[in-house]
């Protein structure tokens, strides 16, 4: 049974332009001990995903979908105080700009204490201080922060950006999440620290067993680290399948676009060579195109892609195209 | 090819403090010296706090050097000479959304170089501008957009645009890249060596992306903590790391 089941997402809200879809029927599947990577271009919905996941999108937001599901339990059943619970317990997240998430007026060691899983200790109240610092420097050494009693003594502001991650990190993985949600882990994190950023969730995923969800705007940053990728382009969902069959093959037109926009070291491109991209840039909700979304940008469009095209299978990866690149190959 | 610029022992200092009132400084960056050459372009990579920001920020003016000589088309680049520096050497910032002013029109932000530098009258400027905007694939009418009005590529494109506007030597690029989506970088490096082409322009690039540094550049010099590490042509460099700094940028690509 997958740990996540994701059938037809949608995410609406209302505007004074009329009901704007923002994610658009949106297929998601992630099995227990996997790495997924969520792969989009800002303004595709993956941090709206992540959210309806979650459960904290705002009332202006309407939720709908054939089946949210995590661990067989419908999500959008449950009533809010049982929805809090699996909140930071079982579903955890880490979010854009770790520095921003936590409390610029207080120091990070204070913080931490808050954020411990005390209906987990079992010690008369004498020897709880002992606990909690025990507690917290076994997790700070888990996610590679050596002097950690530096880092509980200054402030979030005193901190590089890598090392404010590493400490939210490390304070979603105190309750044992089941699955960490990570959006733009290391977007704003110098170059040197997000390998190590990266390399701390294989490590939990390895270890502790904890399913992933890695959500990144660079398709180069997940090819080393997920086995599964989904990527989605204006709130559809484009291609997805096993990390090392897109890179291979990809079958959808964008795919195949953003793997070719990057030269890659090994290519054989010429120095200083135009490199292929796609025209034009992402749509704006307000103006976004009926059926495939990509259209009005795609090099393979026909008048056929005014039809919003089904997610088709083939041996186990997920395309939505009217014409898949797998034309050429057969 | 002629040099265009020319660096000798470049140094930056910061004061850090004072001890017993004796003001200290600490070194940031340098010695550094290295040549630039007509229709080159130069990368800069390095870890954070290697002083890359430093170096590009003093070649354009925005932070006084402590020590050195720059030597532009064989002409001395005094500290206070203001016009001549930005003239020929122009920036794009890291962040376009940050770094266009929201409450001027494209056509003034793009017009204020032309007032600040030269005495043209008012109707070439607005030629000046319109041609600009056309190099960079957007058409005149973008001139009475506000900033908020475009996309973020295309912003992108007006701080290229806003660079090129007093027709520059050299561009200094900090980062200009690694904020952008994906689609749109690649139109962005296209852009660049477009214009690079029509315009004999060099660039001095500053990424930690190794992958489209080894593109487009002719040169690549390694900081690391304020020192230069390695400098030399980017193919030799990235076939033959000598440096255990430089094996590492490259092994963090996993190569």
């Amino acid at each position: 049974m997958p740990l996540l089941d994701i059938r037809n997402l949608s995410i609406e809200f209302d505007s004074p332009h009329g009901r704007i879809r923002a994610v658009d029927r949106v297929n998601l599947f992630l099995n227990p001990g996997e790495i997924l990577g969520l792969v989009g271009e800002s303004g595709s919905g993956k941090s709206l995903v992540a959210k309806a996941i979650m459960g904290i999108l705002t009332d202006r937001w309407t939720v709908s979908a054939d089946r949210l599901r995590y661990n067989g339990v419908d999500l959008l059943a449950l009533s809010a105080s049982e929805r809090r619970k699996l909140m930071g317990r079982e579903i955890a997240m880490v979010f854009q700009e770790p520095s921003s998430s936590l409390d610029p007026n207080d120091t990070v060691g204070h913080q931490f204490n808050e954020s411990l899983p005390m209906d987990e200790c079992d010690v008369p109240f004498y020897r709880r201080k002992k606990w909690r610092d025990e507690q917290i420097k076994g997790l700070l050494h888990k996610v590679g922060i050596r002097d950690h009693k530096r880092v509980l003594k200054s402030y979030p502001h005193e901190l590089s950006e890598g090392l404010c991650q590493k400490v939210l990190i490390a304070m979603t993985i105190a309750y044992k999440p089941r699955l960490l949600i990570a959006d733009e882990p290391t977007t704003v994190i110098e170059a040197g620290a997000q390998d190590q950023i990266f390399k701390l969730f294989k490590k939990l995923n390895q270890l502790n067993d904890v399913s992933i969800l890695l959500i990144t705007h660079d398709l180069e940053h997940v090819e080393n680290w997920t086995q599964t990728i989904t990527v989605m382009y204006c709130g559809q969902t484009v291609e997805s399948g096993f990390t090392k069959d897109i890179f291979k093959q990809p079958f959808h037109p964008y795919t195949m676009a953003l793997l070719q926009s990057m030269p890659h070291f090994d290519d054989m491109l010429n120095h200083k060579s135009q490199l292929t991209t796609l025209s034009g840039c992402v749509p704006s909700l307000q103006h976004l195109p009926i059926g495939c979304r990509l259209g009005p940008r795609c090099p393979r469009a026909h008048r056929k892609c005014v039809e919003t095209p089904v997610m088709e299978k083939s041996r186990g990866h997920y395309f939505s195209c009217h014409f898949p690149l797998t034309e050429n190959i057969e | 090819m002629n040099t265009l610029l020319e660096v000798n022992n470049l140094t930056k200092s910061f004061k850090v403090g004072y001890r017993w009132l004796i003001p200290q400084y600490q070194r940031a960056l340098g010695p550094v010296s290295f040549n630039l050459e007509e229709q080159q372009t130069l990368s800069i990579v390095g870890n954070s706090g290697s002083g890359k920001t430093t170096l590009a920020r003093i070649l354009v003016g925005a932070e006084q050097r402590t020590s050195g000589e720059i030597i532009l088309e064989g002409e001395q680049l005094e500290v206070k000479k203001h016009i001549q520096r930005c003239c020929a050497i122009r920036m794009i910032f890291q962040d376009a959304n940050t770094s266009l002013n929201p409450r001027m029109r494209i056509g003034n932000l793009l017009e204020e170089p032309l007032k600040f530098a030269t005495d043209m009258p008012a109707k070439d400027r607005e030629q000046e501008v319109y041609s600009k905007l056309r190099q960079v694939g957007l058409l005149p009418e973008h001139a009475h957009f506000y900033p908020h009005m475009i996309s973020g590529g295309q912003k992108q494109r007006i701080a290229v645009a806003r660079a090129l506007m007093l027709n520059p030597h050299i561009i200094v690029a900090d980062e200009a890249l690694s904020v952008l989506d994906m689609s749109v970088r690649s139109q962005i490096i296209n852009l660049l060596l477009r214009l690079q082409q029509e315009m004999g322009l060099s660039y001095i690039f500053v990424s930690h992306n190794i992958n489209v540094v080894r593109h487009i550049s002719d040169k690549v010099m390694v900081l690391d903590q304020g020192q230069v590490v390695e400098l030399g042509d980017a193919e030799q460099v990235f076939k033959s790391p000598k440096h255990d700094q430089t094996r590492k940028l490259l092994y963090n690509l996993g190569h």
